[in-house]
């Protein structure tokens, strides 16, 4: 419950300070965004797998956002800039695994 | 065990809490470029163009009815009062040399068009007609002596500009685009020779016709009708110095 809790409080946070992102950048906030909820996901599963660790956690969550804005911006600079799609697809399909994941065990909870 | 979930608790609170921070950073701003995206802008400019040339067009045919109106005038004045009559024809013979009038006569058809296709990798400016090139045209033209020259129904007046704009061409402020109809009155012998001699029409015609695909075309034609100069013809900054 107390995740969810944060993250309402993030959403509105976020919508009542409106921080101005410039235009060149929202690509990388997009991706970054991505990255975090890949990450985010994978904490819940993890934790309802009750194989949870902070550490790996909070270091995963931080590494994942800045190295996925950083492959979008190595993309633009070596002019490859489809490469952010790696981080995309990447990201994309982890999100639906652990999504699956974490139905999964939510049924197994309950039976 | 209880501490250690505590603790996985808050470390996920935080982590959601940035993410929900990113979500809704993400979505704003997402917003806003959309908003402030260039094709936004490009349509009001382009629905304020719209709206000008509009305006312009009323305008315009309002200077004309105008016309007709002091024509009217001094036609009236002329039956009338017998001393106005030579200032009415010198008038008359003035407004013809500014292009204010319609002309009718003999002369040349000049079909400038830009090359039906356009190669990949290669300068896309090569391959079609600019502003410089109906100027080229206009200064062969001038030692031909030419009686009136209009270029896509624009006459071509002394305070006329030709420049260039995106992917049109701006005649006395007025868009115009590809085919490019130059009608010239005048020597058609003359006009043609004129033509020849000029070295920048010459390259024009032949080497960059042939290698870019580019049409210039010129053909005689017996009756040629050139409409009149609709914009105004005041001078706003310049001064006469009087008769000299």
């Amino acid at each position: 419950m107390l995740p969810l809790f944060g993250l309402v409080i993030g959403i509105i946070l976020g919508l009542v300070f409106k921080i101005p992102v410039p235009a060149a950048y929202i690509k990388y906030l997009g991706v970054a965004t991505l990255a975090a909820l890949d990450s985010a996901l994978g904490g819940i599963k993890a934790s309802l797998a009750k194989e949870f660790n902070d550490k790996l956690f909070i270091s995963g969550f931080f590494s994942n956002t800045i190295f996925a804005a950083f492959i979008v911006y190595l993309g633009d600079r070596l002019g490859v800039e489809p490469l952010y799609y790696a981080a995309i697809v990447a990201f994309g399909v982890r999100l639906f695994q652990n999504l699956a994941l974490i139905r999964r065990m939510i049924f197994k909870n309950w039976e | 065990m209880v501490f250690k979930t505590e603790k996985a608790q808050i470390s996920l609170l935080a982590g959601f809490f940035i993410l929900g921070l990113l979500l809704s950073t993400s979505f704003y701003s997402q917003k806003e470029f959309k908003r402030n995206l260039p094709d936004y802008r490009k349509q009001t400019l382009v629905d304020s163009i719209k709206e000008l040339e509009a305006e312009k067009e009323t305008l315009k045919s309002s200077i004309a009815l105008l016309r007709k109106r002091v024509d009217l005038y001094e036609k009236e004045a002329a039956a009338t009062e017998g001393s106005l009559t030579s200032f009415i024809n010198e008038s008359k013979a003035l407004k013809e040399t500014a292009g204010l009038t319609e002309l009718t006569g003999k002369g040349l058809e000049i079909t400038l068009a830009d090359s039906p296709t356009l190669p990949e990798f290669e300068n896309p400016n090569n391959y079609i007609i600019h502003d410089y090139d109906l100027r080229t045209v206009l200064g062969a033209l001038i030692k031909g002596g030419p009686k009136g020259v209009a270029i896509n129904g624009e006459r071509i007046v002394e305070t006329t500009s030709i420049r260039c704009a995106g992917s049109t061409i701006m005649v006395n402020s007025t868009r115009i685009s590809t085919p490019y109809l130059i009608y010239v009155i005048g020597h058609q012998e003359r006009l043609r020779e004129a033509l020849a001699e000029d070295p920048a029409f010459q390259q024009l015609s032949t080497d960059y016709a042939e290698s870019f695909g580019l049409t210039v075309n010129v053909k005689n034609r017996n009756k040629i009708t050139l409409p009149s100069f609709e914009g105004r013809v005041l001078l706003e900054h310049a001064k006469s110095k009087g008769e000299v």
